[in-house]
C-alpha cells in the first residue's frame, strides 16, 4: 500500500514494543515524523535513533501530567499532531486465572494502562487535532474484545472497553474532522506472546499448536502485518470508515474451524 | 491511493456501477487490469456452471471483486423473494479460487445495520456478509476472502446519512480505497472480515436524536 505522510507527524504509544515499533518504522517510510512513546524510555530512544524524523518520549500513560506534557512536547518539537497511534497495552502473564481469584491489583495495572491510559492519550491529543481542523486516531484492541477468552478477564474487558470507547470517540469527533478506528490483532508474534504461546526455541507449545487450528490461516501474524492495518486506518486515504474495528486476525472470528 | 498490482489481473463482477467503476478505476491506477468476469461468459446459474466456465475468463487473475447487484440499483427484490444472489456470490468464489488469492465482496451496510422499509435487501446482503466470513474459512488458508460494506455513496440513500457523525456521503473514490486495502497483497492476514466504510452510521447514535 503506498500511502503518503509527508508532512505529518504520528505519535506512537509503546512504540518500543513490537507492534508499535512495527508501526513507527512503517509510518516513518511513509514519510511521517514520528514521536517514539514508551514507559521503556531507553526502547523509545533506540527506536527513535533509527528513524529518519523522530523524537523519543519516556511516558507512563497512566500519568495524566506526563501524557499532556508529551503532546505539548509533541506539538513543540514538530508544530503539529496529525495522528495517534493507541498501541501501549498489556496482558497477564503471571496471573491465569478466573475471574473469582482474579487479583485486584493486577486487574487494575491491566485496565489502568489498557483503558484508562488510552482515554488519558485520547484526550490529550485530540486537542491539538481539533484545533487544527482534523487528524486520526487509531486504537489497538485485540480479537478478545470480540471474541472473548478464559484466563485474562482483565484484558478481554478493557479491550472491549476500547472497541466501544472508539465507536463514541467516532461519534463525537466526527463532526470535528477527526477518524477514529480500531484495530483487532490476532496473535501476534512479538517477545511477550513468545513467551506465552511459544517454546523457548521459538516453535508452538503443544497448546498453541491446537489454538492454531482455530485461526483459518493457522499462523500468528507478523507485526508488519498489523502495521499495515494501522498504516491505512490512519490514512489520509481513509477519509469514510470511521469508528471501525478491522480485524486483522487471520479469520479467527469469522467463526469456529472446529 | 495505490497498491502493487502491476501486471495482475482482477476480476470484478457486476463492476457497472459507481462504486463497481471507481474500485476498477483505482486497481487501473495501481497496474491492474480490471476484466468483468461475466464478459468472458461466465455462468453462475449453477456451482458446476461457474466451476466449467469460471476459468475461460482471464488468464491468472490475483482478485475477484464482486459487487452486489442490490448496491447498482434501487429496484429491489420485494419482501418474500429468494435471495438467490447468495448462490451466485458463493458459486463465483468457489469457481474462482483455484486461480485467485483474495476475493472482496461489495455489499450494503444494511447488511450490518438493517434498513427501515427494506427488510428483504438488508436480511440478503446480512446473508453475503455471513457467507464471506464461512468462505473464508472455507478456503483458507490459500485465498483470503473479505466484505466491504458500503454506507451512502453520492446522493445515496438519506437512511444511511441519517446517523453519521461524518454527516455526508461518500465519494465512490472513498470507498475504492478501501476495496483497495482488501485487494492489496500485502493484506495477508485479514480474511473473513466486513470492513464497513459507512462514515460510521452503522456505530451508534449521532445526532442529539
Ligand atoms: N502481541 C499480540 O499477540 C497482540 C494481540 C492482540 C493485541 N495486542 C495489542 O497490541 C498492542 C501492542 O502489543 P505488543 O504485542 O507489541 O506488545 P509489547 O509488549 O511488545 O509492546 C507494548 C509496549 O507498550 C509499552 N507500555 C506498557 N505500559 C506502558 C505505559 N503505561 N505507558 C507507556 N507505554 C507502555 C511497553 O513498554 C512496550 O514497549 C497492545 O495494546 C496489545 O494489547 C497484541
Amino acid at each position: 500500500m503506498d500511502v503518503d505522510l509527508t508532512g505529518r507527524v504520528a505519535f506512537v504509544t509503546g512504540a518500543a514494543g513490537g507492534i508499535g515499533r512495527a508501526t513507527a518504522e512503517r509510518m516513518a517510510a511513509c514519510g511521517a515524523a514520528i514521536v517514539v512513546a514508551d514507559i521503556n524510555g531507553d526502547g523509545a530512544i533506540e527506536v527513535a535513533g533509527q528513524l529518519p524524523k523522530a523524537i523519543a518520549i519516556t511516558v507512563d500513560i497512566r500519568d495524566s501530567d506526563a501524557v499532556e506534557a508529551a503532546v505539548s512536547k509533541t506539538v513543540e518539537s514538530f508544530g503539529r499532531l496529525d495522528i495517534l497511534i493507541n498501541n501501549a497495552g498489556v496482558n497477564t502473564f503471571k496471573d491465569r486465572v478466573d475471574i473469582d481469584a482474579f487479583p485486584a491489583e493486577e486487574w487494575r495495572r491491566i485496565v489502568g494502562i489498557d483503558l484508562d491510559g488510552l482515554y488519558l492519550m485520547s484526550k490529550a491529543a485530540a486537542k491539538p487535532m481539533i484545533a487544527a481542523g482534523g487528524g486520526r486516531i487509531v486504537n489497538v484492541a485485540s480479537v478478545v474484545g470480540v471474541t472473548a477468552m478464559r484466563l485474562q478477564s482483565a484484558f478481554v474487558a478493557a479491550k472491549a472497553g476500547v472497541i466501544h470507547l472508539t465507536r463514541s470517540m467516532a461519534l463525537e469527533l466526527g463532526p470535528k474532522g477527526i477518524i477514529v478506528n480500531s484495530i483487532a490483532p490476532g496473535s501476534v508474534m512479538t517477545e511477550g506472546t513468545r513467551q506465552l504461546f511459544y517454546g523457548e526455541d521459538g516453535s508452538f507449545r503443544a497448546q498453541t499448536a491446537a489454538f492454531m487450528k482455530h485461526i483459518p490461516l493457522g499462523r500468528p501474524a507478523t507485526v508488519e502485518e498489523i502495521a499495515e492495518g494501522i498504516l491505512f486506518l490512519a490514512a489520509p486515504d481513509n477519509s469514510y470508515m470511521t469508528g471501525h474495528l478491522l480485524m486483522v486476525d487471520g479469520g479467527w472470528t469469522a467463526g469456529y474451524m472446529l | 491511493m495505490k497498491i502493487s498490482a502491476e501486471g495482475k489481473t482482477a476480476l470484478i463482477v457486476n463492476g457497472q456501477g459507481k462504486v463497481g467503476q471507481a474500485i476498477a478505476a483505482a486497481l487501473t491506477a495501481s497496474g491492474a487490469t480490471v476484466v468483468e468476469a461475466t464478459a468472458g461468459g461466465l455462468d453462475l446459474s449453477s456451482q458446476a456452471a461457474a466451476t466449467r466456465s469460471a476459468p475461460a475468463v482471464a488468464d491468472s487473475p490475483f482478485l475477484l471483486i464482486h459487487v452486489s447487484a442490490g448496491l447498482n440499483s434501487t429496484d429491489r427484490a420485494p419482501d418474500g423473494s429468494a435471495p438467490s444472489e447468495l448462490d451466485r456470490f458463493a458459486f463465483a468464489a468457489r469457481a474462482f479460487a483455484p486461480q485467485v488469492a483474495r476475493i472482496v465482496h461489495v455489499i450494503s451496510a444494511a447488511g450490518v445495520v438493517p434498513l427501515r422499509g427494506d427488510a428483504a435487501f438488508s436480511a440478503a446482503q446480512a446473508g453475503l456478509a455471513s457467507l464471506t466470513r464461512a468462505l473464508a474459512m472455507e478456503l483458507a488458508p490459500d485465498v483470503v476472502v473479505n466484505a466491504l460494506a458500503v454506507g451512502a455513496v453520492d446522493d445515496a440513500d438519506e437512511r444511511l446519512v441519517s446517523h453519521s457523525p461524518l454527516k455526508r456521503a461518500a465519494t465512490p473514490a472513498e470507498i475504492a480505497n478501501a476495496a483497495l486495502f482488501l485487494a492489496d497483497p500485502a493484506n495477508t492476514y485479514t480474511t473473513g472480515h466486513v470492513m464497513t466504510v459507512d462514515g460510521g452510521w452503522s456505530i451508534g447514535y449521532a445526532r442529539d436524536f
